[in-house]
């Protein structure tokens, strides 16, 4: 539900129903009918929003539920409104939680949502869940409630253990799923993947590459083996590559493979083997995992990347050498993630191999600066943008940019719908004219009509969010740390640009003024996240007490002197103030 | 300057306190409090990508080259596979980072996914942990002090250190690196891809590359050490 709406739209005309209204002739099965191909769950509330009629057929007919943020509604609330959900999406900690920015405990517990599925959902087929604590009693809960479950995918989640993926490895018959991306485990053993039963086949996609402890080889290879369907496979670091040599033999229509480690003495006999099984994955589309990847083995993945549409080197720091080579070798990728070791010269052999490249994600090897490497500057971005015309997503870390590349970047590339531009020092200026990045920022603003999300960094003054507020017509997120240089920043944003729908600010000069200017846009957004600012405790009481419909959350630093506001997340909601808050936080 | 051991230059910027800035190297993984710096590195820092030695031969990546000098693993049957070595060059956690350096991080930046970070150091501790369970004896300390001779090429004064306070080939390395640091400081000038080695006489009077033989092996047979700077890549 993109925004939390009463029983009773406002909006509707109560009295009248289709019988009264000759402007609709057509009775509810119809509608329904016609609704049941309205699949986004944007386009269903707006048709909710249209009438009453329209609004009881869209409840009635809704399967697949989107909650963006788990505490804008309660469990309660939804299940009155829909009585038939097969899906369920569930997002829950705020972004920054991801960059060890909240304590643990916040919440975001899944059970009491899962309580209320085993209730109300028996037919629950899909829940997939993003920054959210799991523990295995609801993993286990979630095994024995739903007999026709099927998927379950986990992002960035935590609280679990091996025994609640025991649970539902025994328990679910028919699951197609098991997707378990960035979330952390405490487990000590991999003993749930043996706890599939043995006739259990039902299997399309297994991801436990983030799970990283040993699992029993054989009771994989029986696993893959006889899921005849298995499409995505993601092993963990624990499988070698003449495993994974196996494991491919078993699977070769996979269509997405996450390798285990690549580092292995092979005999010349298993080196052939494991190029042959390669070779023999024609349908290819998406490639990770490779840790430990080097230039003896990457040669291994040839045969395999000619329709590789997306590879993952995100654990595997190549020098730019092996990573042209190997780049040669695949000339329809879509999605090229790596790590800055392959440094400038590598993203230039990206421009000249990748034509049809969209998306591009450049991730650091040395975050903190301790070994002074050089990693990827202003060329290595420029460089793509030249090759790479198509490219409208990016997410780049770097130690130098200039306000000329970016501005030269965007005009090569108009299209950006996503541009993340992490300069690792804060605060940073353009390294060449030593100016704020203002222009840069201004330019993509300017240029990039169908931007969606931007995050921003470098030296900025207020120069940059005006450029923001008054040309990014269509951003939904907008990340900002270490920047603007008063309130005037804050507000142009806030002001301006009538898409925002996430905000999220840490280390910014910006206070009372610039949070309370906003007061009505929360309500159509998300969510809003300050840390580290100049927001104080009064002013965050102010915006509570006047917004009755929002959440104002404020957690404070140890030994903070009570008046300053140091972190608040502010999110709108029809469930009223969180009745799951720990002491360290506070609702205003 | 390069010491071919996996190890990085003394940090010239610091102050003489002789810090060494050292790569490749696990720091330090207290874990602390939410508030403060979880200093949780991926697991991909604990390999030195040099770019500036791209040697296509080399089969490992360089964090092995603490062990593999001649780029051939040790083939003898009782060691542990190579990649298990590896694994063993992770065990140092005497290496506490500078107060100057935790200082200057950030919490939460640059904003890299920590759920993966933390991950990726529990990892490395569970293969760590893994590791020390197969070769046995790997964190013992020898209970008597063992001093040897210690004399860098170049440096007119030798040094002695008790091999009884290091427990593998990177600990050691770090207290050279720690010890002749004001030393290496001059040779800027070497900067031609000379790189030092450690060599070390064991007890039947031969001359050995250290690291090729395990560390308990070492430790017994070893004499005296010297540091040479050999001058071709």
């Amino acid at each position: 539900m993109d925004h939390p709406s009463e029983d009773s739209p406002s909006s509707s005309d109560k009295s009248l129903g289709p019988t009264n209204h000759p402007q609709l002739p057509f009775p509810d099965e119809v509608l329904e009918k016609v609704l049941s191909f309205v699949n986004s769950h944007k386009d269903r509330s707006s048709v909710s929003l249209v009438r009453k009629d329209w609004y009881n057929a869209e409840r009635w007919t809704r399967s697949k539920l989107f909650i963006g943020n788990c505490y804008s509604v309660s469990p309660e609330i939804v299940a009155r409104r829909f009585p038939r959900i097969k899906s369920v999406t569930l997002k829950g900690k705020p972004r920054f939680s991801d960059f060890n920015m909240l304590p643990r405990d916040w919440g975001a517990n899944v059970h009491p949502w899962l309580v209320m599925f085993a209730k109300v959902y028996p037919f629950l087929e899909e829940l997939r869940l993003k920054r959210m604590t799991v523990t295995d009693e609801s993993l286990e809960l979630l095994a024995k409630s739903f007999s026709g479950f099927k998927a379950l995918s986990l992002s960035s989640c935590d609280g679990f253990t091996e025994n609640g993926l025991k649970a539902l490895a025994s328990h679910c018959r028919n699951l197609t799923e098991l997707d378990i991306q960035d979330s952390i485990s405490e487990d000590v053993g991999g003993g749930w993947l043996s706890s599939f039963p043995e006739n259990f086949s039902s299997l399309e996609v297994l991801n436990f590459a983030s799970l990283n402890s040993d699992i029993s080889f054989d009771d994989l290879e029986r696993l893959v083996s006889r899921c005849k369907s298995l499409r995505v496979l993601k092993v963990n670091e624990t499988i070698s590559l003449d495993q994974l040599q196996r494991l491919l033999v078993h699977a070769p229509l996979l269509t997405e493979l996450g390798t285990g480690s690549f580092m292995q003495e092979l005999t010349p006999r298993q080196y052939e083997e494991v190029e042959t099984a390669f070779s023999n994955c024609k349908n290819l589309e998406a490639l990770s995992g490779l840790w430990d990847a080097n230039s003896l083995y990457l040669p291994l993945l040839y045969g395999a990347c000619a329709g590789l549409t997306f590879l993952n080197l995100s654990d595997a720091p190549l020098q730019s050498g092996d990573f042209a080579n190997l780049l040669v070798h695949c000339p329809n990728l879509r999605r090229l993630w790596v790590i800055d070791t392959v440094e400038d010269k590598g993203l230039e052999a990206v421009g000249s191999s990748c034509p049809l490249l969209e998306e591009l994600r450049v991730f650091p090897a040395d975050p903190y600066d301790r070994h002074h490497r050089d990693g990827v500057s202003e060329s290595g971005f420029l460089a793509v943008s030249h090759g790479c015309p198509k490219l409208h997503y990016v997410l780049y870390f770097c130690r130098r940019m200039t306000n000329a590349a970016v501005i030269t970047i965007v005009k090569n590339c108009p299209d950006f719908t996503h541009f993340r531009l992490c300069i690792m020092t804060p605060g940073q200026p353009d390294h060449l004219t030593n100016e704020p990045m203002d222009e840069a920022f201004g330019a993509v603003a300017k240029t990039c009509t169908k931007l969606k999300r931007l995050s921003v960094s470098g030296l900025l003054t207020d120069v940059s969010f005006e450029y923001i507020g008054k040309y990014a017509k269509n951003l939904e997120t907008l990340s900002v740390a270490f920047a603007g240089s008063s309130d005037w920043g804050m507000q142009s944003v806030l002001e301006g640009c009538p898409k925002l729908r996430k905000l999220e600010i840490r280390d910014c000069p910006f206070g009372n003024t610039a949070l309370l200017s906003g007061k009505l846009k929360y309500e159509t957004m998300r969510s809003l996240w300050m840390s580290a600012c100049n927001v104080t405790m009064k002013g965050c009481g102010i915006l509570a007490r006047e917004m009755p419909r929002l959440n104002v959350e404020v957690i404070n630093d140890e030994g903070s002197d009570g008046s300053q506001a140091d972190k608040v997340y502010v999110y709108r909601t029809v469930a009223g103030p969180r009745r799951d808050a720990p002491g360290f936080v506070l609702t205003l | 300057m390069e010491l071919e051991l996996g190890l990085g230059l003394p940090n010239q910027s610091s102050s003489s306190s002789g810090h060494v800035m050292v790569k490749g190297l696990q720091l330090d993984l207290n874990s602390s409090s939410s508030t403060t710096y979880q200093n949780n590195l991926p697991r991909f820092l604990y390999r030195d990508v040099c770019s500036d030695h791209d040697h296509q031969e080399e089969v490992e990546s360089k964090d092995l080259s603490l062990l593999l000098w001649s780029g051939q693993p040790n083939q003898e049957d009782d060691d542990p596979p190579p990649h298990k070595w590896t694994n063993l060059l992770h065990l140092n956690d005497d290496v506490q980072m500078n107060d100057d350096e935790e200082d200057t991080e950030i919490v939460g930046w640059p904003p890299i996914n920590s759920v993966r970070k933390e991950l990726l150091h529990r990892n490395q501790q569970q293969r760590r942990q893994r590791v020390i369970n197969i070769i046995p004896g790997a964190r013992n300390n020898i209970n008597k002090s063992m001093y040897v001779k210690v004399k860098m090429e170049g440096v007119p004064i030798g040094r002695k250190i008790d091999l009884s306070l290091y427990h593998s080939y990177l600990s050691l390395t770090h207290a050279f690196i720690h010890m002749f640091s004001k030393y290496t400081a001059y040779k800027e000038e070497n900067r031609d891809g000379g790189e030092y080695r450690i060599l070390y006489q064991d007890k039947d009077g031969d001359w050995m590359l250290a690291g090729d033989v395990p560390w308990e092996r070492f430790v017994e047979s070893v004499r005296r050490v010297e540091i040479i700077l050999r001058k071709d890549n």
